[in-house]
Order: structure tokens, then sequence, then C-alpha cells
């Protein structure tokens, strides 16, 4: 099931300094499903923050169209199970950590009893039931950071919008943070995660989309965007053996240490060097697919599209 | 109203307005108090001697004068207190988290101002009520139009905050939303001599668009000298200005709550 769809998204913010215009989006088409942690990369200024703020109707959109839950985001019903941890939040200053969430509360339609059970459970499950009655202001930035994501989970939300959740939060506080967003997960429930954070992404996402100047350039399972497409490296005892490889199957790329590592031609090709390689005798230890971090594939990918637009 | 009203309140406490408001309590009631040993007399022109009946009876009762000035002043002190909540609200980092939230932005700017209005309202009430009660206990003044001054009062308030609002969402400023009450509160002082500009300005155009402005812009000096007929037991005759001002306010606040609604933040 798609919990949120966008078709087309486009945002123009028309600040009179530019003709026409600024695209924070450009035909933006997304469906994220449920339950999944969807990972949101792409360089400053890319539109994440934009595609944010259009799903939540904290800005409109100029066109295309997108649903949570099947309604648009102009309809505040729309956000009735949503949550959302803004990056660079500034909270009214006068409230207490609990203030905040009982105005969440509130603001959600919760009844007073599960305001109070559920500010209860969230300060604990932050780590912030010693501070509850301490003033915003006089939290540190990680402190800040959790009384924003409990805020955000105030609604027990069915889909969770966070934007750089782990920024200035401890290590241990990320780990912690980390395993509430699988718990979510767990629980048959989706997360849009928007970080500058690659390794993060890597090991919570399911999926991850990488957006350049506004438009959508990838998207894929985090399996799919970190494994080398038809590279392999085969582990084997080639000794002096010669192994040639020709140019219809692939090419080779390096082979030192008994590594050989090899680009195909297609998917299929690596059965041809298994036989090839059994045929000549040469004991194979193993064959597995070349894996890059998400970091890599992201700049891989960024480069890629620099180089399309020269 | 979902919390939005109630953290008016909560915040009118965090920012210690309460304590603000209780203080110049004390120091009007202490003026309330002292009033009464004030001698007030003097000689007009010819010999005549005049004394504290004689000047209340020509200028009304200076009590409740000084009375009716301490409730405006709570009035001034409200709107300077609340110009920037709403610009405050929407701010980078905060905006988002309150439209974020499933309330529609109309409910959302209106709960805030009605919050807004209702707390300091009350407040300016209680406050306002106290120095009656002192006024009555050591003066034995009582005015039969005293839920007309409050209502008034309350309704002149309506009419500021409804122009801050306005001013919050269109420039985003606390600073912007003060100095567009203290425009408009210039031009309707400006504009309440609006006939005497037709002995100096011989253009029918200019005085009539003169004229066009004065029912225009809110009158909140002439409601103020209506709070102070009706507080002295004087009848008014022209309940113009209330009306004109009332209008104005509920097309600046209906314009609030368009322009909200199609900004981005």
């Amino acid at each position: 099931m798609n919990i949120v769809v966008t078709e087309d998204l486009t945002k123009i913010y028309h600040t009179g300094m530019k003709k026409g215009g600024v695209t924070a989006l450009d035909g933006v088409s997304i469906a994220i499903e449920q339950p999944e942690i969807f990972g949101l990369l792409g360089p400053n200024g890319a539109g994440k923050t934009t595609l944010f703020k259009t799903l939540l109707g904290v800005t409109q959109v100029t066109s295309g169209y997108a649903t949570i839950a099947g309604l648009p985001p102009d309809n505040p019903v729309s956000r009735k199970r949503v949550g959302y941890l803004p990056e660079n939040h500034r909270f009214p200053n006068h409230l207490t950590g609990q203030g905040l969430l009982e105005l969440t509360g509130r603001m959600y339609s919760m009844s007073r009893s599960d305001i109070n059970t559920r500010s209860k459970m969230l300060l604990n499950l932050v780590g912030m039931s010693r501070w509850s009655d301490a003033r915003i202001t006089k939290y540190s930035k990680g402190m800040q950071q959790r009384i924003g994501l409990a805020q955000a989970l105030m609604p027990d939300p069915e889909i969770l919008f966070l934007d750089e959740p782990t920024d200035g939060v401890d290590p241990v506080g990320k780990t912690e943070i980390r395993q509430v967003m699988m718990k979510i997960r767990d629980e048959g429930k989706s997360i849009i995660l928007n970080s500058h954070l690659l390794s993060e992404v890597e090991s919570v996402a399911d999926r991850v989309a990488i957006l350049s100047h506004g438009k959508l350039i990838k998207i894929g399972s985090v399996e799919e965007l970190t494994t080398r497409e038809s590279q392999y490296e085969i582990e084997a005892e080639f000794g002096n053996k010669l192994f040639d490889i020709p140019e219809e199957v692939g090419k080779k790329i390096s082979l030192a240490m008994d590594r050989l590592v090899v680009q195909l031609t297609d998917e299929k090709k690596i059965n041809w060097i298994i036989d090839q390689l059994r045929l000549k005798k040469i004991e194979i230890r193993s064959v597995k697919p070349i894996k890059i971090t998400l970091e890599q594939s992201f700049i891989e990918t960024l480069g890629d599209k620099k180089a399309g637009q020269i | 109203m979902r919390g939005i009203a109630r953290d008016c309140v909560v915040e009118m406490f965090a920012r210690k307005m309460f304590w603000i408001f209780a203080v110049i309590t004390v120091i009007a009631i202490i003026v309330i108090i002292l009033s009464g040993n004030v001698e007030i007399g003097g000689t007009i022109s010819g010999g005549q001697r005049m004394d504290v009946e004689d000047i209340n009876e020509m200028l009304g009762n200076p009590i409740m004068r000084v009375y009716c000035s301490f409730v405006s002043f709570l009035v001034i002190l409200t709107v300077l207190a609340t110009a920037g909540i709403v610009p405050g609200m929407l701010i980078q980092g905060r905006a988002e988290y309150f439209l974020s939230k499933p309330i529609s932005r109309t409910s959302f700017l209106l709960y805030k101002f009605f919050g807004m209005w209702l707390s300091y309202g009350i407040l300016i009430l209680i406050c306002g009520g106290l120095g009656y009660g002192v006024m009555y206990l050591v003066h034995g003044v009582t005015a039969d139009s005293m839920f007309f001054l409050f209502g008034l009062n309350l309704t002149s308030l309506f009419i500021w905050l409804s122009i801050t609002v306005f001013a919050g969402v269109v420039f985003g400023s606390g600073t912007m939303a003060i100095i567009t009450a203290a425009l408009v509160w210039f031009a309707q002082w400006l504009l309440q001599w609006h006939d005497y500009y037709r002995d100096v300005i011989d253009s029918e155009a200019v005085t009539g668009f003169i004229d066009v402005l004065y029912y225009i812009v809110p009158k909140t000096g002439e409601l103020s000298d209506l709070t102070v007929r009706l507080a002295l037991g004087r009848p008014v005759g022209d309940w113009l200005p209330l009306y004109s001002s009332l209008i104005f306010a509920l097309v600046v606040l209906v314009a609030a709550v368009v322009i909200f609604n199609r900004k981005n933040y």
C-alpha cells in the first residue's frame, strides 16, 4: 500500500529575485509504501526539505499531484496521523518539554488521558523524563532533537517525516534514534528520512531516492544502489594461469592477489566465467557482486548527473 | 480551540506579562487612592472661586478619567505585548511545527487571534475590576456604564489586535506590526478633524478622499472619547466610530486569513 504518492510534483518559489522564480521541485514522482523507511538524499538545495514541506501543507504545490493516505496536502485531515520533526526547528520558547508534548497532543485533538499517557511514555523513550519540566530554551541541541522526536511521535503516526533527526545528537543518542526508527517500521509504519549522514540512511533505509536541483535522479532499494551493476569480484587460485575474457562477455578490471574484478556486459555472463574457470581447473573460493557504500553511490550518481549536464 | 488558545495563557504567564499587568494595576490603584487627597481648586477670570464639585461638573469625575486612562493603557500595553506573537509563530523552524499539524490555517490563525483577545481581555477585566473595586471602596464612585466601558475597551483591543495580526502575517515581523498599528493610530488621529480640512483645502477631490479615508480607517481615538462619555454617564450621539471600526477590523482579519492561506513557509 502506498501511503505517500507524488506525481510530477513541482514547486516554484516566486521570490522576485529571479525571473520565472526558483524551481525547488521539478516533476518529482515517488510512491512510498507502508511499512518502509524511505531515505531522501541530495546535496544542499536539492529540494528535500521543500518536498517535506509540500507534502505537509507548509508550502503550496505549484503543479502536479501529491497525497498522504489518499488525501491532498491542503486537506488538514491528511496530517491527522503524520508526525514531523523539522530541520533546525525552533519550538515555542515559552514551553517546557512536557508543555510542548501537551500542546502537540491538543493540536491533534487527543484526549487529556491519552496526552498524559503518551507524553510520559515518549519522554521515557527519548530519555528526557528528567528534564521534562525545564524550558526548551535551556536544552542542548541534542536534547532539543530528542524532544523534537518525541513531539513527532506524539500522535502515534502512521507516517513520520524526519528531517536530520540525529543532527547534534551524541553517538549513543544516534543509535537510540536509529533503534526507534526501526521499531516504528517493524510496527508497520513508514518513515521518510532526510539526512546528510549517508551511513545512517544506509543502515536503516529500505529504499532511497536521490534528488538534485529539484529533480529525482535515482530511486531504488539500498541493495540496488550499493551494488555496482554487473561487476563481480572472483577469488580463486589463479597462480600463473592465464585467463582472458572476450569482449562480448565483459572486461577484466583488475587481477591481483588472486582476486579478479570483472565488468560484465550482462549479469548472466557470470556463469560463462565460472564455467571457464572450472575448465581451466582454477579453484574458485568465492564469487560476489561488487558492493559500494551508499556514499560512493551518491557521489557517483551526482557525478554522472553533472557529467550529463556538461 | 485545540490548545492554541490555552497556549496564549501559558505564554502570557511565561513572558511574565501577568506580573507587568499586576504592577501597573498596583500603581493605578495607588494613583486612584491618592486622587482623593488632591485638592482641586482654582479661580476663573472674573474672580469667581471654583471648587472640586464645580470642576467635576464641568469636566466630569477626575478619578473616573484617571480610571479610564488606566484601562486604555492596559489595552495599549496588550497591543505592544502581543504584536510579536503571530510573527513569532511563523518564523522558520517554528512555522513548520505549527502548520504541519492537522488544523487548517484559517482555524489556526483565528484560534490564535481569539486566544490572545480572550486571555488578555480577561486579564484587563481582572485588573480593571480591581481598580474599579478600589475606586468604589475608597471614593464611593459607581458607574452604571461600567459594562460599556469594559465592552468598548475590549472592542478597541479587538480592532488593534486585528491590525497587528494582519501586519504580522503580511510582514512576518513584530516590529512592523507595532509600526503599522502606530501608523493607523496616527492616520485616525489626523482624520478625526476631517471636517476642518474643508476650510483649508480647496480641492473637492482631496477633501472627498479624506472623507472616504475617515470612514475606512478605524476610529479608536473617538472610541476612547465615547468610552469616557459613557463612563461619565453622558449621552452618546453617534455610534459610527464603533460600527465603522468594527467593520474595518473584520475586513482586516479576513484579509489576514486569506493572505495566510496563500503564503509559503
